[in-house]
């Protein structure tokens, strides 16, 4: 397909491989991302979200028999393409302390647009964004140095350094754990507002499921390295024994709809994002009072 | 913790002058924005880091004290977010161990004492595996263990179930229901609003100061409060709101998804009676 940003067929992936340690992170794992989507990857710990993600993003080489198309490029056959697509491709590593290099927090934030050649009041205004954006304020926080800063800052320092040079594709691995809720839901909406800026395309991974409805388009269930299920955000509900065979369970308004079904008023609910959700009820509850 | 302020050399002040007491079996929930200074009330508590003024006293001992170390955390044991920071030894039971062995226990107390403690989690069975085997949830199990070997009187707990999954956070989540049930009692730093609403006391920070002090029912009531925090209430109590501003009959201050769905239903019935 055209618009396919990324297109994974029969993706395996194991560490270790040929020792008694080999372990098969990935196995056979199957999707296409297209232009403009945010998709989540879910799963339990050790489901293989992680591995998905490195490999997405060339950090991690995988097996023989592996197809991954980034931007319509087989990166497998052409390794050296990697060069080209990097500066496209923003990438978040799970643990923020393992992509921070500079003393300061503006410094880091800079980082990658110094590699692209920006400088002067370019590069000023675009850190002070990309700052902004995630909810770190540019006067208070420039000159921080990192060292300073608790758990919950340095992913967001991280997380302005992968956004500062706008990628088309963002490989974000459990971009709001250790953030506040206020922040955690500004991220998601950051997310929103750079697809509807620029057609910016999200691969996510997360183990919170309660914020993805009204945000992710997809999830993308993993389970012992194999994608089990490919849920609509909008058919949650549906779901709901697919994910808890998996170890997860439905955000809490989730499981209002379900206790209402249970107990004899239907919700005809496409979304869980609370507004939406409240609306359907209302609509249900109006029907059932007549 | 009486009229303390700490801050970092080449930081800012991170508290500013914060009295507050915990009691003895106390279930405390610490919730604050990210960097409101959280980690660093936590770390005030057992003595590893200092107040730059103020008093902090661990049952009458004051942390500053040199000599106080041991029984300041034997008696306030604390877990971390990443287990892998302290986890010391390459056998499960003799990491369970490591923190009492340092009490001067005799050889069958201190054999008890571990075996109770993998017990509470659930790793007996795997006693004599290499941590590093262990799944995520299982290190964090490990790791609890630890800390309960030391049968301490309070437990603090820093954002321990922020990378866990949904399953590994119920398992670690059962096992501080169980302890506090036991007695002891538990502080816990947490951006999950599902998990602060079980505590009986919430502790907000905000600007280095406590911001609220008091049952989480009514910070989350508060309309204002909790986002200037950097807070949100609780899902299904945000879903009340919006159900509350189109069905008054529906609270907006509900705290669970079961209370929740029996209003709903409620306010169903209310409309066929009438």
């Amino acid at each position: 397909m055209a618009d396919a940003v990324l297109e994974v067929t029969n993706l395996s992936f194991t560490y270790l491989p040929g020792t008694e340690f080999a372990t098969e992170a990935l196995r056979g794992v199957q999707f296409t991302l297209h232009k403009g989507e945010i998709v989540a990857v879910v799963g339990q710990s050790g489901a293989g979200k992680s591995t998905l993600l490195q490999v997405c993003a060339g950090l991690l080489w995988p097996a023989a028999g592996s197809n991954l198309q980034v931007f319509g490029i087989d990166v497998l056959q052409n390794p050296s393409s990697w060069a080209k697509l990097r500066p496209r491709i923003g990438v978040l590593l799970q643990r923020p302390e393992m992509q921070l290099i500079e003393r300061l927090v503006g410094d880091d934030v800079a980082f990658a647009l110094r590699q692209q050649g920006l400088s002067g009041r370019e590069l000023a205004q675009r850190v002070e964004w990309a700052m902004e954006a995630v909810g770190l304020g540019f006067a208070v926080f420039r000159d921080r140095r990192v060292h300073t800063l608790s758990g919950g800052e340095l992913r967001k320092v991280a997380l302005a350094g992968t956004i500062a040079p706008r990628p088309e594709l963002l490989l974000l691995d459990e971009p709001t754990a250790g953030l506040d809720p206020v922040s955690k839901l500004n991220v998601l909406r950051l997310l929103a507002s750079l697809r509807a800026a620029y057609g910016c395309t999200v691969l996510m991974t997360t183990t919170d499921m309660e914020d993805l409805p009204g945000f992710a388009d997809r999830l993308l269930l993993l389970h012992n390295g194999q994608v089990v299920g490919e849920v609509a955000a909008t058919e949650l509900v549906c779901a709901a024994s697919l994910l808890r065979e998996h170890g997860l369970d439905l955000p809490e308004a989730g499981l209002v709809v379900e206790e209402l079904s249970r107990r004899g008023l239907p919700v005809s609910a496409t979304s869980l994002e609370h507004s939406e959700l409240a609306e359907a009820i209302c609509r249900s509850l109006l029907f059932s009072g007549t | 913790m009486s009229d303390v302020s700490f801050q970092y050399p080449g930081g800012p002040l991170v508290l500013r002058s914060i009295s507050l007491r915990i009691q003895r079996g106390e279930f405390v929930a610490i919730v604050g924005r990210n960097g409101s200074g959280k980690s660093t009330l936590c770390r005030l508590m057992n003595g590893l880091l200092l107040p730059s003024s103020g008093t902090v006293l661990v049952e009458g001992v004051d942390t500053r004290l040199p000599g106080t170390e041991l029984f300041v955390r034997a008696t306030v044991a604390m877990v971390f977010q990443i287990p892998d920071n302290q986890i010391v030894a390459t056998v499960v039971e003799e990491d369970v161990a490591f923190g009492p062995e340092n009490l001067g226990l005799s050889l069958p107390e201190l054999r008890e004492r571990v075996r109770a403690a993998l017990e509470a989690v659930g790793l007996w069975e795997k006693r004599s595996w290499p941590p590093h085997f262990l799944s995520e949830a299982e290190k964090h199990r490990l790791v609890l263990a630890g800390a309960l070997a030391l049968r301490p009187r309070y437990l603090v707990l820093d954002e321990t179930t922020a990378m866990l999954d949904q399953s590994g956070r119920n398992q670690v989540f059962n096992i501080i229901r169980e302890v506090h049930k036991q007695g002891t009692a538990v502080v816990l730093v947490t951006h999950d609003m599902r998990e602060a609403r079980e505590a009986e006391r919430v502790i907000a920070l905000g600007a280095g100061t406590v911001a609220y002090d008091g049952p989480p029912s009514e910070l989350f009531a508060a309309a204002e409060l909790p986002e200037q925090l950097g807070l949100l209430p609780p899902p299904a109590t945000r879903l009340a709101r919006e159900l509350h501003r189109r069905i008054s009959a529906i609270p907006p201050h509900l705290l669970w998804p079961q209370e929740l769905a029996e209003a709903i239903w409620s306010a169903i019935d209310g409309r066929r009676r009438s």
